[in-house]
């Protein structure tokens, strides 16, 4: 049984201890799993199109699926992003479209998993090893940022989520816009540095320094394992 | 006429139109002149640029981000009402001012509503905060569908070594921001479209 009133103690993350109030708590804390989908890590998706190498995405799947657990078994918020388009591309800024094409991974183009970047297509779906389960929090968005032209920040309000765990990819496009636009909003996020990844090593590192630009500027950054130690996991 | 830029020639539809466009200016304040390097620098081309493109019919935006709130003990934004949060440029120097609650100039702002109104969907970006105000705003309004540009000697960073990776992560993906050029592409490509008025030999 999950204990409602069970804290946990701040962990060892740069700049400071997170979270800066103090305590994790279970019930206003959310784990955020962003664009774990075939189209960004798995063969015959949109990253994969591009010609990046997917180990670089890829490899922050194993220790997010073991922070996935711990957070489950306590009671933790699970919130999944997806990326992706509607079928006739609506909702896709023809920049965003011609862009897209110019590198030869059109948005809407058949590829080995299906259109690319729509929804429905099995490139769009979520990997196996981060599957959402019933009654989690899925939420579809059409750009990089998980609150544009989204529910989330009213989703999240309405459960009393005040801190966000954030995992994902890519650290620099989706994971960095979700982190951003989630501390503007006053929720204090924490990036785990295994759990996400990037197309471009250097950009991933940069990435993870910017986070702690001026004292933690989006926040802070922690290797899962210092959360694990935090949850007793 | 467009931008020779990274990775792209900018704008993606091949044509600077004046009157779509918009420079917007991120962290002219004193809270980002003093968390960033060089921006007297920036502020310099960010001037020349604005006099070309004034003239030529385009918007001149200043953002001012601020806080009324503490940000969880943590300094993001400067308060509302302190010097910190004051503008460095000239207000006549712009057409708009425009206040952010938020690093990005989209959130918690009239932003949106005033490009829309006014028919804009292309922006150069400029200003203090590469990596913080500026990345923010670029970030919002690519989502949003505007094409936009940054400009990589008139966006002064917070941390030089931290520089490279900012632009070229907008430039990633065949642009998946937009695309980044130094100020002299910009110049070049206004300086063509902003015909100087001839002296026609009959004073008014």
């Amino acid at each position: 049984m999950i204990d409602p009133d069970v804290r946990y103690p701040t962990l060892d993350s740069d700049p400071y201890p997170w979270p800066y109030d103090g305590a994790i708590d279970p019930r206003h804390t959310a784990l955020v799993l962003i664009d774990w989908q075939t189209d960004f890590c798995g063969p015959g998706g949109y990253v994969d199109a591009m010609g990046y190498d997917l180990n670089l995405t890829r490899s922050g799947l194993a220790p997010t699926r073991c922070v996935l657990d711990a957070a489950r078994e306590r009671g933790f918020t699970i919130v999944h992003t997806r990326e992706g388009h509607r079928p006739d591309l609506s909702d896709c800024p023809p920049n965003k479209l011609w862009r897209s094409r110019r590198i030869g991974a059109g948005i809407g183009d058949d590829g080995p998993c299906g259109r690319m970047l729509v929804r429905g297509a099995p490139g769009w779906d979520i990997v196996p090893e981060v599957y959402p389960i019933d009654g989690e929090i899925i939420i579809d968005k059409p750009g990089k940022g998980s609150f544009y032209a989204t529910d989330l920040d009213l989703i999240l309000r309405t459960r009393g989520i005040t801190h966000l765990i954030i995992t994902g990819i890519t650290t620099d496009v989706c994971v960095h816009t979700t982190m951003r636009d989630a501390n503007d909003r006053g929720y204090e996020c924490l990036l785990l540095t295994d759990c996400t990844g990037a197309t471009d090593y250097d950009n991933y590192l940069a990435a993870l320094e910017m986070v702690k630009m001026q004292g933690g500027v989006f926040g802070a950054v922690a290797p899962s394992t210092a959360l694990l130690a935090a949850l007793g996991a | 006429m467009f931008v020779e830029a990274d990775p792209y020639p900018w704008p993606y539809d091949g044509a600077i139109v004046p009157d779509r466009l918009a420079l917007v200016i991120c962290g002219a304040q004193r809270w980002f002149f003093t968390r960033t390097a060089q921006p007297n620098d920036a502020l310099d081309r960010t001037a020349r640029i604005a006099a070309l493109l004034r003239p030529a019919g385009a918007c001149i935006v200043a953002v001012r981000h601020g806080s009324d709130h503490h940000h969880q003990g943590r300094p993001v934004l400067p308060a509302i009402g302190s010097i910190d949060h004051e503008l460095i440029i000239e207000a006549a120097a712009v057409d708009e001012i425009i206040d952010a609650a938020g690093l990005d100039a989209f959130y918690g702002s009239n932003i949106d509503a005033y490009f829309r109104a006014r028919d804009i969907d292309t922006l150069i970006l400029v200003g203090l905060g590469l990596e913080g105000p500026i990345h923010s705003t670029l970030r919002s309004a690519n989502d949003r569908g505007y094409e936009c540009l940054v400009v990589a000697d008139a966006a002064a960073p917070h941390d030089p070594a931290l520089a490279r990776a900012a632009l070229s992560t907008i430039a990633f993906s065949g642009g998946i921001f937009g695309a980044y050029a130094p100020s002299a592409a910009v110049i070049n490509a206004l300086t063509e479209i902003v015909r100087p008025p001839t002296y026609s030999g009959v004073l008014p």
